[in-house]
């Protein structure tokens, strides 16, 4: 850190967006079936006798704020409340179907209005500006950050939120939902899988000069240049001529639309972070680290497992990250070429303009790309030896 | 125990090292010395296969080094360099244990010389052990450095101006150590070195190389009463020989006090420090005459600015 920490003036935005929303705006609106609009509740109405626990939460949360500095505890709390705030929020929206107001309507259900993705905003806004506080303390600040997801999963797990329009959207079309979201995974991971097993041997025959740098990042650039639809075009001619030539391959999924455009053009995409970071993991090795494992006596492949793969893994690893998170948005695109996904919940929804129906297929999406991110990051962590982690940072 | 015979080594058409051949007997420290881009890390690479000279050949202890598979015959040769190459990821314990881990010694083992060997080098190994090489000093990481080759026990040691990014005080100091570890475990060691000071200090032979040639080969007196040429002369330096008084020590010069003679009130001066600073001391106190005592405080004897100009014999 070059200059001492002063007072937090990203987390001060976070908490003065919080309290803006809190105050004056909705966050939430009650409906009395799938289609028609209703009460806009603030969060005064919402919360009921619990308003003035939330205002208390707030002041407590711009309190530790303002003296947090970079003290770990008080930045881990303040992390921590953030996102307990939002979460508190969300299931009171989820609870709003109990309100008397609802007790006369059977189809209510209540949807997320502005002020709740503006209290989204402001956690994690807060999150943020306390994990950069803890960037040297790398398993704490992933313990942090899994606080809103976790929490998240265990108010869907216990029904609290059944009362949201969108769950009530999934609740309707589970079997369809869970069928897309497996679609999803074995999308991205197919090709994130298949990313990792071409780009490490690519980057590291380019670290050996067996392969010309320049060729292969031309070709590999290529590919992220394109815009994805226009990639997955170019590939739907030759896999239709190929299915329709051999009616083996059509059987087995090559054809010019659904699976196998979609993983090819997904994997072209994530061969270009894997690839360039193999390469400068492997070139971060100080050279002569090397020459003295050799005159030590230990045979290329000793060096290459106990000292250039150990110090090059935590950049080739950061690589595979930002490869996997990426596919997991991108493949939301494969629900345009009808190869699945919650691509095609989204596309549905923008069809039928029902707004429940592509938060269906969007939040998964994100939920997915960030528990993605998350354990990619406690991997790194983990597999980082210990004298060199200073010189990475895992963000 | 080292022989190179006419070994010569090409790089793009320019012989980095020409047709050059040079004994280094069982035990004893050769430094080699010269300008910069004269071959001596070449002709050090020869020795452990990092480099295969073009022609010539390299025997270790009577065997052609061609004969042997690399890595075995590097495992029994300690290499240290100058920018050290500690491995960062690796904590001391484990870096020094990396020759004994290739050579599968057993964990009790490793661990017992591990600690003896940082004790030897000045190391406390309870505070050093689990240290990673960036919580080290630049005069710990040497320690480390040269620790970590002498660590399976290797015959032989060749050393790439191994102190050479320190300080000079430290520099001063890791020498005086590593003299001391030297004449008690007498390796057979070749010590490339700029330093014409840090030569005379350690070596007990001096070889001199230019453009790729040996120039001159021969104990460090010689160079003083016969240098090969100019060139040689030159490049040693006109102090060459105050820089020789440095391996003199205070005591094998002093002349001793008879029983009855009273302690004369003189300069005083330890035993133990060499002709070089018993010059410094006869310059500073204006006396020629010095009263020697041993680290005690107990008069010894006593030193004449005359037993300053004993010859060197080459
Ligand atoms: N791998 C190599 N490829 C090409 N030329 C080399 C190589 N290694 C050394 N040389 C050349 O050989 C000559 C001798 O190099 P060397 O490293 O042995 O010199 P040196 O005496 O150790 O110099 P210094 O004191 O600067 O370390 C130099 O001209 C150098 O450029
Ligand atoms: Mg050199």
């Amino acid at each position: 850190m070059l200059k001492p920490p002063g007072i937090e003036k990203v987390g001060l935005t976070g908490v003065a967006l919080g309290i803006w929303a809190t105050l004056w705006l909705d966050l939430a609106m009650l409906r009395p079936n799938r289609l028609l609009t209703g009460d806009l509740l603030s969060a005064r109405q919402l919360l009921g006798a619990s308003y003035p626990f939330l205002l208390l939460c707030w002041l407590l949360l711009l309190g530790l704020v303002l003296c947090k500095k970079n003290n770990v505890l008080l930045n881990l709390s303040a992390g921590t409340l953030a996102g307990l705030i939002f979460i508190f929020c969300l299931r009171q929206a989820g609870q709003g179907v109990t309100l008397p107001a609802a007790s006369s309507l059977p189809f209510a259900r209540v949807s997320l209005a502005r002020g709740l993705w503006v209290l989204l905003l402001s956690s994690y806004i807060v999150i943020f500006s306390c994990s950069r506080q803890l960037a040297a303390r790398a398993l704490l600040r992933l313990l942090m950050s899994a606080v809103v997801p976790v929490s998240l999963a265990l108010l869907l797990f216990r029904g609290d939120l059944d009362g949201l329009s969108v769950v009530k959207e999934y609740l309707a079309r589970r079997d369809s939902f869970l069928l897309e979201f497996n679609r999803h995974l074995v999308l991205s991971f197919t090709a994130v899988g298949a990313g990792v097993l071409a780009g490490i041997p690519l980057g590291y025959s380019v670290f050996r000069r067996l392969l010309p740098e320049r060729q292969v990042f031309l070709f590999v650039n290529l590919a992220q240049t394109l815009p994805t639809l226009s990639l997955l075009a170019l590939f739907m001619i030759p896999l239709t001529f190929l299915g329709r030539a051999f009616p083996l391959l059509g059987k087995l999924g090559i054809r010019g639309i659904g699976f196998a455009p979609a993983v090819i053009v997904l994997f072209l995409y994530s061969l270009l972070p894997i690839t360039r970071n193999t390469l400068a993991g492997f070139r971060v090795v100080d050279s002569r680290e090397v020459d003295i494992a050799g005159a030590m006596g230990m045979t290329a492949g000793q060096i290459f497992r106990r000292v250039e793969l150990p110090l090059a893994l935590p950049v080739i690893m950061s690589g595979i990250r930002t490869a996997l998170t990426q596919t997991i948005g991108n493949t939301i695109l494969a629900g345009l070429i009808g190869a699945g996904g919650l691509g095609s919940i989204i596309f549905l929804g923008l069809a039928q303009a029902a707004p429940d129906l592509i938060l269906l297929g969007t939040l998964p999406v994100i939920l997915l790309a960030w528990l993605a991110d998350w354990l990619m990051q406690l991997l790194t962590t983990v597999i980082t030896p210990e004298g060199v982690r200073h010189t990475h940072d895992f963000t | 125990m080292i022989s190179l015979r006419n070994i010569t080594k090409i790089y793009g058409g320019r012989a980095a090292v020409s047709n050059l051949s040079l004994e280094v007997s069982e035990g004893e420290l050769c430094v080699l010395i010269g300008p910069s881009g004269c071959g001596k890390s070449t002709t050090l690479r020869m020795i452990n296969r990092m480099v295969d000279p073009d022609q010539g050949t390299v025997l270790v202890s009577g065997s052609n080094v061609k004969s042997l598979r690399p890595e075995a015959l590097r495992r029994s040769i300690g290499y240290v360099i100058q920018s050290i190459g500690l491995f960062p990821h690796m904590t001391v314990f484990e870096n020094v244990a990396v020759v004994p881990r290739l050579l599968k010694w057993n964990t009790g083992r490793i661990k017992d010389r591990v600690a003896e060997l940082l004790v030897l080098t000045g190391l406390e190994p309870a505070i050093y052990s689990r240290r990673y090489p960036r919580e080290l000093s630049g005069g710990e990481a040497q320690r480390v450095g040269v620790a970590r080759a002498l660590a399976a026990d290797p015959p032989v040691l060749l050393m790439d101006e191994p102190f050479g990014a320190v300080d000079p005080l430290t520099r001063s100091k890791l020498q005086a150590e590593f003299l001391t570890i030297q004449r008690r475990l007498k390796k057979t060691v070749l010590f490339v070195t700029h330093d014409v000071e840090e030569a005379v200090r350690l070596s007990d032979k001096i070889a001199v190389l230019r453009d790729g040639f040996l120039i001159q080969y021969d104990v460090p007196e010689a160079f003083i009463t016969a240098p090969a040429d100019p060139f040689v002369a030159n490049f040693l330096g006109s102090d060459f020989s105050l820089k020789m008084l440095s391996r003199r020590l205070v005591k094998d010069y002093c002349a001793s006090l008879s029983p009855s003679e009273s302690v004369p009130p003189l300069p005083r001066i330890n035993d133990k420090t060499t002709m070089k600073e018993a010059l410094s001391r006869f310059v500073s106190s204006g006396s020629n005459r010095l009263l020697v005592e041993s680290s005690s405080g107990a008069p010894v004897g006593q030193l004449e600015l005359r037993s300053l100009l004993k010859p060197f014999r080459g």
